[in-house]
C-alpha cells in the first residue's frame, strides 16, 4: 500500500500546473477532479464507516467552493489550501457538536451513495486501516506535535508542505518532528515490523 | 483505487449546481439566544511583557477558571475560555498584553455578516488550536501585521460554555459578527 503520498507528491509534480479552486462551476469542477482521491484517502485515513466518509467529503468539497473565492496562490499551493479546510471539517466533525455540524454540512454526503459506492468505500477504508493504526499511535502526543506527525507520516506530506499547510516555518516542523520521534521510539522502542508509514515517517525527520 | 465512481459523480453534480446557483446568505436565522454588548476594545499598542502573566478568573458556576491568559516566554500568548463570563476579562489581557485582538461573541443576526479578510492575510494563521473542548488556542503575534487586527469570534452554548471559537485578521474591526469566521489554515468554519 502506498502511503498515500499522491496529494503530496502529485501536488510537486504539477506544481504551478495544479488546477486552482474557483468558484464557478467549470472552474471548480477541475479542481474537484483533481483532487477528489486525495480529499477521500484523506478522509478514509481517519474513519472507518463509509458514510462518514462520504458526508465529511462532501463537507470538504462544499467548504473549499465557499472559499474558492478567497484562495490566494501566493499565500499556498492548492493542495495545502484544500488540506486547510480538510482538516477543519473535520476537526469541526469530531467537536461533535449538532449546530457546528449543521454550519459545515451542506449536503449530507450519504445520501449520494448506492450500495457500489458502499462496498467501494469500504475497501478503501479497509485500505487505508494501516494509516489509522499509525495515527492511533501518535494519540499520546500533544496536539503540536500529532498535527504535524499526522501530516508528515499518515498523509505523507513533506515537511515543506506540513509547514504550508500548519502555517508554521520548515524548522519548526522539523523540531516538531524530531521530537515526535523521539517520544515515539521512547514508548515504542524496538519495533519488530515498522509499517511503511512509520518507516517513512523515520527516514523524513532522520 | 477503489473510487466510487456513483457518488463522485452524484457528489460533482451537486457542486456544480451549487456553483451556478450559489445558496443566499442566510435568510432565515435563528435568533440569538440573548443580546450581548459585543466587547470590541482593539489594543494597539506594542508593549513588550517580559515575565509570564497568567489571569485566571473564577466565577459563576463553574470550578474551572472563566478564561486564562498566559504571556509564553516565546512571545507566544496562550488563551484558554472556558465560559461567556470568561469573555471582558479575557479581552482586557489581551489589551494589556499589547495584542492587537478583539474578541467579540457571535451574533447570528449580525447585520454585517463575517469581517472581510484583510488584504494579504489569506494563508496566515496567527492562532494554533491546541484544543477545543475546552478552547485552548495559542496566538503568534508575528503573524499579525501592521494595520492588522486578530478577530476572535467566541460563540456559546445556553449553558454558556463554549461552543466553538473561530478568527480572522481584519483590517477594520465591525462592532459585530457571525461565528465561524475561520479557524485554522482556512476560514471556512
Amino acid at each position: 500500500m502506498p502511503l498515500i503520498p499522491e496529494w503530496a507528491a502529485g501536488s510537486e509534480r504539477r506544481g504551478s500546473r495544479a488546477a486552482p479552486p474557483r468558484p464557478d462551476a467549470a472552474g471548480f469542477s477541475a479542481f474537484y477532479e483533481e483532487n477528489f482521491d486525495a480529499v477521500l484517502g484523506f478522509v478514509a485515513r481517519r474513519t472507518n464507516c463509509p458514510q462518514v466518509a462520504a458526508d465529511l467529503t462532501a463537507d470538504i468539497f462544499v467548504a473549499a467552493l465557499e472559499a474558492a473565492g478567497q484562495y490566494d496562490p501566493k499565500r499556498g499551493s492548492p493542495y495545502a489550501w484544500l488540506y486547510g479546510i480538510a482538516r477543519n471539517v473535520l476537526a469541526s466533525h469530531y467537536r461533535g457538536s449538532a449546530r457546528e455540524q449543521r454550519a459545515v454540512a451542506r449536503l449530507n454526503g450519504h445520501r449520494l451513495l448506492d450500495e457500489e459506492d458502499i462496498a467501494a468505500l469500504e475497501e478503501r477504508i479497509d485500505a487505508e486501516r494501516a494509516a489509522r493504526e499509525l495515527a492511533e499511535r501518535h494519540g499520546a502526543l500533544s496536539e503540536p506535535l500529532r498535527e504535524v506527525l499526522d501530516l508528515v507520516a499518515v498523509d505523507g506530506l513533506t515537511p515543506g508542505q506540513a509547514a504550508q499547510v500548519l502555517g508554521l516555518n520548515r524548522a519548526t516542523v522539523r523540531s516538531r518532528l524530531h521530537r515526535a520521534k523521539r517520544l515515539l521510539r521512547t514508548a515504542h522502542p524496538s519495533p519488530a515490523q515498522p509499517t511503511e508509514n512509520a518507516a517513512s515517517f523515520l527516514e523524513v525527520v532522520s | 483505487m477503489n473510487t466510487p465512481t456513483g457518488y463522485k459523480q452524484r457528489l460533482a453534480s451537486e457542486l456544480s449546481a451549487m456553483a451556478t446557483h450559489p445558496a443566499p446568505v442566510t435568510a432565515t436565522r435563528a435568533p440569538a439566544r440573548r443580546l450581548r454588548v459585543p466587547f470590541t476594545i482593539a489594543a494597539v499598542a506594542t508593549a513588550a511583557v517580559a515575565a509570564a502573566v497568567v489571569v485566571p478568573t473564577l466565577s459563576g458556576s463553574g470550578s474551572s477558571p472563566a478564561y486564562a491568559v498566559t504571556q509564553r516566554s516565546d512571545g507566544s500568548v496562550a488563551l484558554d475560555l472556558n465560559r461567556a463570563e470568561g469573555l471582558p476579562g479575557l479581552q482586557q489581557q489581551l489589551k494589556k498584553l499589547g495584542l492587537p485582538a478583539v474578541v467579540l461573541e457571535g451574533d447570528e443576526n449580525c447585520a454585517t455578516g463575517k469581517p472581510p479578510l484583510a488584504p494579504g492575510a489569506e494563508g496566515r494563521y496567527p492562532m494554533t488550536y491546541t484544543n477545543t473542548k475546552p478552547f485552548k488556542g495559542i496566538i503568534d503575534p508575528d503573524l499579525i501585521r501592521d494595520g492588522e487586527t486578530l478577530l476572535i469570534v467566541a460563540d456559546f452554548r445556553d449553558d454558556d460554555s463554549v461552543l466553538s471559537v473561530s478568527y480572522r485578521l481584519v483590517s477594520k474591526v465591525p462592532t459585530c459578527s457571525e461565528p465561524w469566521i475561520g479557524g485554522g489554515p482556512d476560514a471556512t468554519l
